[in-house]
């Protein structure tokens, strides 16, 4: 367990713990008859980790430091089960049972429904960004074949390039 | 929120992912089966323990320890989105039924452990 994997994790998770407590302090969405403000965050975090794992485990275009950061860090920490389990409890102690099964549901198909859709929003992504890219190769004259997939890891520091052609 | 109490969910919360995953490294090297057994331990122990911080916590113990051990560790600790991912990536690989009991399990555990950990901290209080 070397200190180079574990510093991104503990920093990630040290800010997505912040951001979910900065947001939790919000009394706007207290006006569910259910934790909305717990679920929506759970959800947030899950569409973004879907797209996240796009970019790292399919695509291949972060580097593993900065997937613990973002992925295991922020998102894991920004997220969170127990509050979840715990407010179910809560609901159920105080005898509010339809809210409590809705909560549930909501969270577990929204949570599902959310890592689909950031998984789908990371492969559009991905190929709009290899389309860009690639006609960024074929601009400049450079006139051998590429495929998307192989310019992937210049998409990070080239951003800029794709944007102006965009 | 004060400036220390956001300072204690910060060291909580960074404090809960590394052990997260650290422990998932751990389980993940020893348990070899398809099921997300790693993220369903931490998820509900993270449940069982939110159980009993919470209520133990009504007495309107400091909120500096709340915030550092409820919303920074245990919420740090536990995962809902690498909870859902694990769950998504199962079925679209084929393992539905796994899919499935990867998704449900935790969630009745969880609340299970939750509700388990509530009645300790009564106990813990009583005693």
């Amino acid at each position: 367990m070397t200190i180079r994997r574990i510093s991104p994790v503990f920093l990630g998770g040290g800010l997505g713990a912040c951001a979910r407590a900065l947001l939790l302090q919000s009394p706007v969405v207290w006006s569910a008859p259910f934790p909305l403000s717990v679920l929506l965050i759970n959800l947030l975090g899950s569409f973004l980790l879907g797209v996240v794992f796009v970019l790292a485990d399919e695509a291949e275009v972060m580097r593993s430091e900065t997937r613990l950061f973002v992925a295991v860090g922020i998102l894991g920490s920004f997220t969170t089960f127990s509050t979840f389990g715990w407010e179910t409890v809560v609901l159920s102690e105080g005898r509010h049972y339809i809210a409590g099964v809705s909560y549930v549901t909501a969270s577990l198909v929204g949570g599902v429904l959310a890592v689909v859709a950031g998984i789908v929003a990371g492969r559009e992504a991905v190929k709009a960004l290899g389309r860009m890219t690639h006609r960024a190769f074929l601009d400049r004259g450079e006139g051998r074949a590429v495929s998307p997939a192989d310019d992937m890891d210049h998409i990070e520091t080239e951003n800029h390039d794709s944007a102006e052609l965009a | 929120m004060t400036a220390a109490s956001l300072l204690a969910v910060f060291l909580g919360g960074g404090s809960g992912a590394a052990t997260r995953y650290s422990l998932g490294r751990f389980i993940g090297e020893r348990y070899s089966g398809g099921f997300p057994l790693a993220t369903f331990l931490i998820n509900v122990s993270g449940c069982f323990a939110l159980g009993v911080v919470e209520t133990v916590a009504q007495n309107g113990r400091s909120s500096l320890v709340i915030a550092l051990l409820a919303t920074g560790f245990l919420g740090g600790y536990t995962t809902f989105s690498t909870y859902t991912l694990e769950g998504v990536i199962l079925y679209l690989d084929g393992a539905r039924r796994t899919a499935v009991l990867s998704l449900i399990g935790p969630v009745v555990v969880g609340i299970l452990a939750a509700a388990l950990g509530l009645i300790v901290g009564q106990i813990a209080q009583g005693a």
